[in-house]
């Protein structure tokens, strides 16, 4: 049994009529292309402790909505884009589990973006690596939307693979193409948020772009990884390239933290 | 207050944990190398002498409330003065090694570890240990044996030539105050010769005879021959021959003296005896004995001195009696003197006599290997700790939400724990088993199944 489906199983209710149920619903609402119910994304995420972690997820989803809620002028506060420093902070695992926490909402459905085109650690992990993706829908003019959003073994979350990778790849990222798929994903479903999972910033330059089009920043840092110069450095380069940023813009998430610095404190083990 | 320091302290702890592979890598190649250390260490022996050492010098003793220098030093310090000079050393060092031809760097450094493992350990009373620590048990007899040997052989040389410094010095100050007493012996004659014997109370009668000039006048009124210089008898001649014959003896013997001893019975004789030629010629020309005012007459037998005179002669008196008093002081150290150089002279032993000598040591000393032990763990421990926390610091890293906030200005706004799943109780175990798979159509409708799989 995988960690993922551990993970999963703790942080979804485990009733097969009511999933079955809830897919349904998700057939009607998203326009996904027919018969793509036959390719379930599969997303591992790292063994957790799982009542722990999904309260802290929680945690972290209220924020963001609270955020959504205040709402502000220019971007759109449903966009969210996770992104670090420095390879290897954690960054997919932050977007896989803020998309499970989301899914728990009423009324709210999660998308995730495999932006990050150095790993496409999403999509791998989801095992969709040889679908088409955001890479081959900012390309195609031809694609739709449809074309590109799979549906997860988990009701209530999408994904958008990043597609086959291309020489221009970062140009295809900053093109208006882009702006034009987020608003065409907003457009679809209003109760939709859209998660981006980017590469780090100091590893290349479409997280800039990328971070023009999100409305708030999730920026993650590893609790004794990450180095305080290079997040300076990073967040100076999207201050420069996607600024203004401010608190209520950008945020921090410190990740593989201690049970003592988590804010659930006496979370249950299940 | 107390929290932040707790919660800073915390931070800390986390940063080093942060490196601990590092830490436990350095600690233990510290430890390592410690525990090698400790057990390849070879034994330390010891081998001790002991000392005696006299605190009263000759040089000392004669100099005893005359310099003004300290010479109350301690012991060891004497010692270590005397004995662990370079040239002690350097003798020890070619000794040790008589076949060996050392330059001068290597004979420098021979001494200097020579003076490093000697420790001198004062044993009070006079007793001082000379101790040395080396490998070779036999090398640390032998160091302590040569030590002890350079030491006493210098040592009575040392004593002999402090000896004669202070019978020289003696002899200087006795002869100083020799010429002092003559001088003042000679001055106390003068006033004697010129004014003759005064007796104690002549003394006070012409002190006050200027303020009872009543008392006088009975004598005028009998008319006493005219004042004349005094006629000195045999006997105050005498007294004065023997008082200067004494002073000479007493310039060169003590009191005990025979010859002093026989000068002052002669003396006293003497002054006996002019005392009662004064009172024979008193006592001459009146048949019998004179009325209470003539008895004065006989004081004024000679002219009564001048009060400035007697005082005079009153404080010579009295410096007399203590450069005599010094005097005998040198006199009895300078043959104290001569007495420690003939008995040093006899038995060659000096200030510094050898009460142990070295034996071989045959259980060592050292290292105290437990303590090393744990001295090496503690610093290696220390070590890996500084090393992880000073890689953590190069790196800076952040290891809180508080520290990150601080240093962006921007929130934290969650954190997500890192807890592996084998602290946990698998919520499904046996739901899946990857050997054997379900439908691939019931996969579709299952939470649980990676499709990729299949796929």
């Amino acid at each position: 049994m995988s960690g993922f489906s551990q993970f999963l199983a703790a942080v979804a209710p485990n009733d097969r009529n009511e999933v079955v149920d809830t897919e349904e619903v998700q057939v009607q609402r998203f326009c996904t292309r027919e018969g793509e119910l036959e390719r379930i994304g599969a997303v591992d995420a790292p063994r957790h402790d799982e009542a722990r972690t999904r309260q802290e997820f929680r945690v972290l989803k209220r924020h963001l909505i609270a955020r959504i809620r205040a709402g502000g002028r220019g971007l759109d506060r449903r966009v969210i884009l996770v992104t670090s420093a420095s390879p290897g902070e954690g960054k997919t695992t932050v977007t896989l589990g803020l998309a499970m926490s989301f899914m728990l909402e009423r009324d709210c459905r999660a998308v995730l973006i495999d932006a990050d085109l150095r790993t496409s650690e999403l999509t791998h992990r989801m095992k969709l690596s040889r679908e088409l993706g955001l890479l081959d829908y900012l390309d195609d003019e031809g694609l739709d939307l449809a074309d590109v959003l799979y549906r997860t073994s988990t009701p209530g979350i999408y994904a958008v693979p990043a597609g086959q990778p291309r020489v221009t790849a970062p140009e295809l990222l900053s093109s208006p193409r882009m702006g034009h798929f987020l608003h065409e994903l907003r457009l679809s479903d209003e109760q939709r948020i859209a998660i981006m999972d980017s590469s780090s910033v100091l590893s290349c330059s479409e997280t800039v772009a990328l971070a023009g089009h999100a409305g708030q920043i999730l920026f993650v840092t590893a609790k004794g990884e990450t180095r305080r110069q290079e997040v300076d450095e990073g967040m100076g380069i999207l201050h420069r390239g996607a600024g203004p940023l401010d608190e209520t813009r950008i945020a921090l998430v410190l990740n593989k933290a201690d049970r003592g610095q988590s804010p659930v404190r006496y979370a249950a083990r299940r | 207050m107390i929290g932040q320091i707790l919660d800073r302290l915390t931070d800390e702890v986390r940063r080093i944990w942060c490196y601990r592979w590092l830490v436990a890598a350095v600690t233990a190649t510290l430890t390592a190398a410690a525990v090698a250390f400790t057990f390849i260490a070879p034994n330390i022996y010891e081998a001790w002498g002991q000392l005696y050492v006299s605190r009263q010098t000759p040089l000392s003793a004669a100099a005893e409330s005359v310099s003004l220098a300290d010479l109350r030093s301690s012991n060891t310090y004497v010692v270590q003065k005397t004995l662990l000079n370079d040239d002690n050393l350097e003798a020890v060092a070619r000794a040790l090694e008589p076949r060996r031809r050392f330059t001068k760097l290597e004979l420098a450094s021979a001494t200097i570890g020579l003076k490093k493992g000697v420790h001198l350990v004062d044993g009070g009373d006079g007793f001082v240990e000379i101790r040395y620590t080396d490998t070779d048990s036999h090398r640390a007899q032998a160091v302590v044996q040569l030590i002890l040997n350079q030491f006493m052989s210098g040592s009575y040389e040392r004593s002999q030539q402090d000896l004669r410094l202070a019978g020289a010095f003696l002899d200087q100050q006795i002869s100083f105050y020799g010429d002092l007493i003559s001088q003042s012996q000679a001055k106390i004659a003068t006033i004697r010769g010129r004014w003759g014997v005064i007796a104690p109370d002549a003394g006070a009668d012409a002190a006050i005879a200027p303020a009872q000039p009543q008392e006088r006048a009975p004598a005028e009124v009998i008319q006493l021959p005219p004042p004349s210089p005094p006629a000195r008898s045999e006997a105050a001649e005498r007294v004065s021959q023997l008082d200067t014959r004494l002073a000479s003896l007493l310039a060169v013997d003590t009191e005990q003296h025979p010859d002093v001893v026989a000068a002052r019975r002669q003396l006293e004789e003497a002054r006996a005896q002019s005392k009662t030629e004064v009172a024979e010629i008193v006592a001459g020309p009146l048949a019998k004995p004179p009325p209470a005012p003539l008895r004065r007459l006989k004081v004024r037998r000679h002219p009564a001195p001048p009060p400035e005179a007697a005082a005079e002669l009153a404080e010579l008196q009295r410096k007399d009696e203590l450069l005599r008093a010094s005097h005998q002081q040198l006199v009895a150290k300078r043959a104290a003197a001569q007495m420690s150089q003939a008995v040093s002279g006899a038995d060659r032993a000096g200030k510094f006599l050898v009460t142990r000598e070295p034996a071989r040591p045959t259980v060592p000393v050292g290292p105290n290997r437990k303590l090393y032990l744990g001295v090496g763990i503690l610093a290696a421990l220390g070590g890996g700790l500084g090393a992880g926390y000073l890689r953590a610091l190069m790196r800076g890293i952040m290891v809180s939400p508080r520290e990150i906030e601080e240093v962006f200005q921007l929130p934290v706004i969650g954190t997500v724990s890192l807890e592996r799943a084998w602290r946990t109780r698998p919520p499904f175990s046996g739901a899946f088993d990857s050997a054997h798979p379900p439908p691939r159509r019931q996969r579709r409708l299952h939470v649980n199944v990676p499709v990729g799989k299949a796929s």
